[in-house]
């Protein structure tokens, strides 16, 4: 996907904090030539550390080597720029990030959404300080969306949550009787605005009367976990069985190859789409037919092999005998 | 045939990277599994890599270690633990995978599976850890985390394994908030230098199930701690036995990395 990018256009390096190549070498540029100050000053690698082999090749292989080549420049850079001559490079960021930042590009938490006879969803978002008496994370208001698997908005409502409050989203609730009885399933979103996530990440409950799954959100639409490469490392041929839902969270297709290997490295392959927006709730035998022979009694791997498509990947295992489920991110 | 790098030198391999941390119980039927993410270690498909365990446990507190023999891009390597290391024990496992072909590090962390079953079929989990390379991120843990729908009622009861992968001890509360806001606090439990324990959070917090009935059961757990804890929190099913809810707790974003 970056490959299809401009030439001249900045690349993000971290997701998470959203730091372009562009916001990393004008730091460096300015005279930080430290990798652990560039990291402090532009917040790049403090999240989830998942860029920071990016970030030592990109700090190593481009910036100390000299290959940089800066691409066009827009009012922010300008204004860096500026502060990067006048020796305030690092107090205009701290600015940016403290005022500016948090404002244009809210929080955004996704998870999914599956109701049926059998299961249920419940959302659950907290808003609580780290100490019962601190004051770090006030009142928060969040803007809640149910999109079904086709990729329709089905529900939309901003709730206020109190300080050290919690929210509690019941799926039926969201769709009310859009489901009639059959499976419904899809993706929640949550936007909020606000400098740190705090306690915010959402956990769902998927559960049952005999059941209680809880995981947590899958990240965003803007900064999701996964994009690209996802894997399913316990596919058993027999019981429980395994459902997988996809979510694109994107707006264009999902495409993706899915390739089941068994115990011996075989492999078997489908092309899997996805509607822009849209989820799907597939299984191993819906993908792959006859799938108890193909793993002769031992466990599998399941792939999904896109390296670029931004999506969300939940396993939901029902054990059949007992009416349990195990819900899990990929 | 992979070609040894000409960068990496294996031995080193060992140290720079910090070992994602696992959960590891071999008892009463109960056993534990490592799945390894092939691709997570290389993209070369036939580029090799191998595990590095280290067993803490309280049979062994100073740890055991095992070497697996060489997996593949695209083939499994599941390793029972109870199969390498035998006997009963219950404790935590530090996995290091290293590869040849790790000078073209892969693009996000190397994540390691591990699956938890019992011989009745009362629990099937599967649960992430995380292996990190550099020297910032050490473990899938925070000083503060939380665990956003902890549940306490009759049928329904929180557990959660705590895991100290330091040389030092770890000091730590838990305390619950309920939706309303309301919060009320443990006494500070310790967890000894490279062990594990799994807790009763009840337990810990007498009343919690009287306390949260007004909403359904339903709070919030937080746990604040004096090193980056890894945390991993179930919900067993106490008229059943079953348990089938099991994850990660969540940690603040916002503190000073």
């Amino acid at each position: 996907m970056m490959d299809d990018l401009p030439k001249d256009a900045p690349r993000k390096i971290c997701l998470c904090m959203s730091v372009t190549d562009e916001e990393i070498a004008a730091c460096y540029h300015a005279g930080h030539r430290e990798l652990s100050e560039i990291r402090e000053i532009t917040r790049a690698c403090t999240r989830c550390f998942g860029c920071e082999a990016d970030l030592t090749s990109f700090y190593t292989n481009v910036l100390a080597a000299g290959k940089y080549k800066a691409p066009s420049r827009n009012l922010r850079t300008l204004l860096m720029r500026r502060m990067r001559r006048q020796s305030m490079y690092r107090i205009a960021q701290a600015a940016y990030h403290r005022h500016v930042r948090w404002r244009v590009a809210p929080l955004v938490f996704a998870s999914v959404i599956v109701e049926r006879p059998d299961l249920h969803s419940r959302v659950i978002i907290a808003n609580v300080n780290r100490e019962p008496a601190g004051d770090e994370f006030k009142e928060i208001q969040l803007e809640v969306q149910l999109i079904d698997g086709g990729g329709s908005l089905v529900y939309s409502k901003v709730y206020d949550v109190p300080k050290n409050g919690t929210l509690m989203l019941e799926g039926a609730q969201m769709i009310g009787g859009r489901g009639d009885g059959q499976p419904f399933i899809g993706t929640i979103i949550v936007k909020g605005k606000r400098r740190y996530t705090g306690s915010l990440r959402p956990y769902t409950h998927y559960y049952n009367d005999v059941s209680v799954a809880s995981t947590h959100d899958q990240w965003t639409p803007d900064v999701t976990r996964h994009h690209g490469f996802c894997t399913m490392v316990r596919i058993p041929p027999t019981g429980p069985f395994v459902h997988i839902s996809v979510s694109n969270i994107e707006p264009s297709p999902y495409r993706s190859r899915a390739v089941l290997t068994n115990h011996r490295g075989k492999q078997q392959e489908v092309d899997l789409h996805v509607a822009p927006y849209g989820t799907v709730l597939t299984s191993a035998g819906e993908l792959f037919g006859d799938v108890d022979g193909f793993l002769d009694r031992q466990l599998g791997t399941l792939r999904f092999d896109n390296w670029s498509h931004r999506a969300m990947y939940y396993f939901l295992a029902h054990d059949l005998e007992r009416n349990t489920w195990n819900v899990n991110h990929l | 045939m992979e070609r040894e790098s000409s960068v990496v030198d294996q031995a080193e391999l060992l140290k720079q990277y910090s070992g994602a941390v696992a959960w590891a119980i071999d008892r009463g039927g109960v056993h534990s599994r490592l799945n390894l993410v092939p691709a997570a270690f290389t993209r070369n498909r036939r580029g090799p890599f191998q595990v590095h365990l280290t067993l803490y446990s309280d049979r062994q507190p100073d740890g055991e270690t095992w070497v697996s023999p060489q997996g593949q891009f695209d083939k499994d390597l599941r390793v029972n633990l109870g199969e390498v290391f035998g006997g009963e024990f219950e404790g935590f496992v530090e996995v290091v995978a290293t590869s040849p072909n790790q000078d073209l590090r892969p693009q996000h962390y190397n994540e390691i599976w591990c699956d938890y079953f019992s011989d009745d079929g009362r629990i099937h989990l599967v649960m992430p850890t995380i292996q990190f390379y550099g020297s910032v991120k050490r473990t899938l843990g925070g000083q503060s985390q939380i665990w956003p729908g902890m549940m306490a009622t009759d049928r329904f009861r929180p557990r959660l394994i705590t895991i100290n992968p330091y040389q030092d001890e770890i000091e730590f509360t838990l305390s619950a908030v309920s939706p309303a806001g309301e919060s009320r606090q443990g006494q500070a439990l310790r967890l000894p230098r490279k062990s594990q324990r799994r807790w009763d959070v009840e337990e810990i917090m007498p009343g919690l199930r009287a306390w949260l009935a007004p909403h359904a059961g339903i709070g919030n757990l937080l746990i604040t701690s004096s090193h980056k804890m890894i945390c991993y929190f179930m919900l067993e099913n106490v008229e059943t036995g079953t348990i089938t809810g099991a994850d990660h707790l969540a940690w603040f974003y916002g503190e000073e990395f």
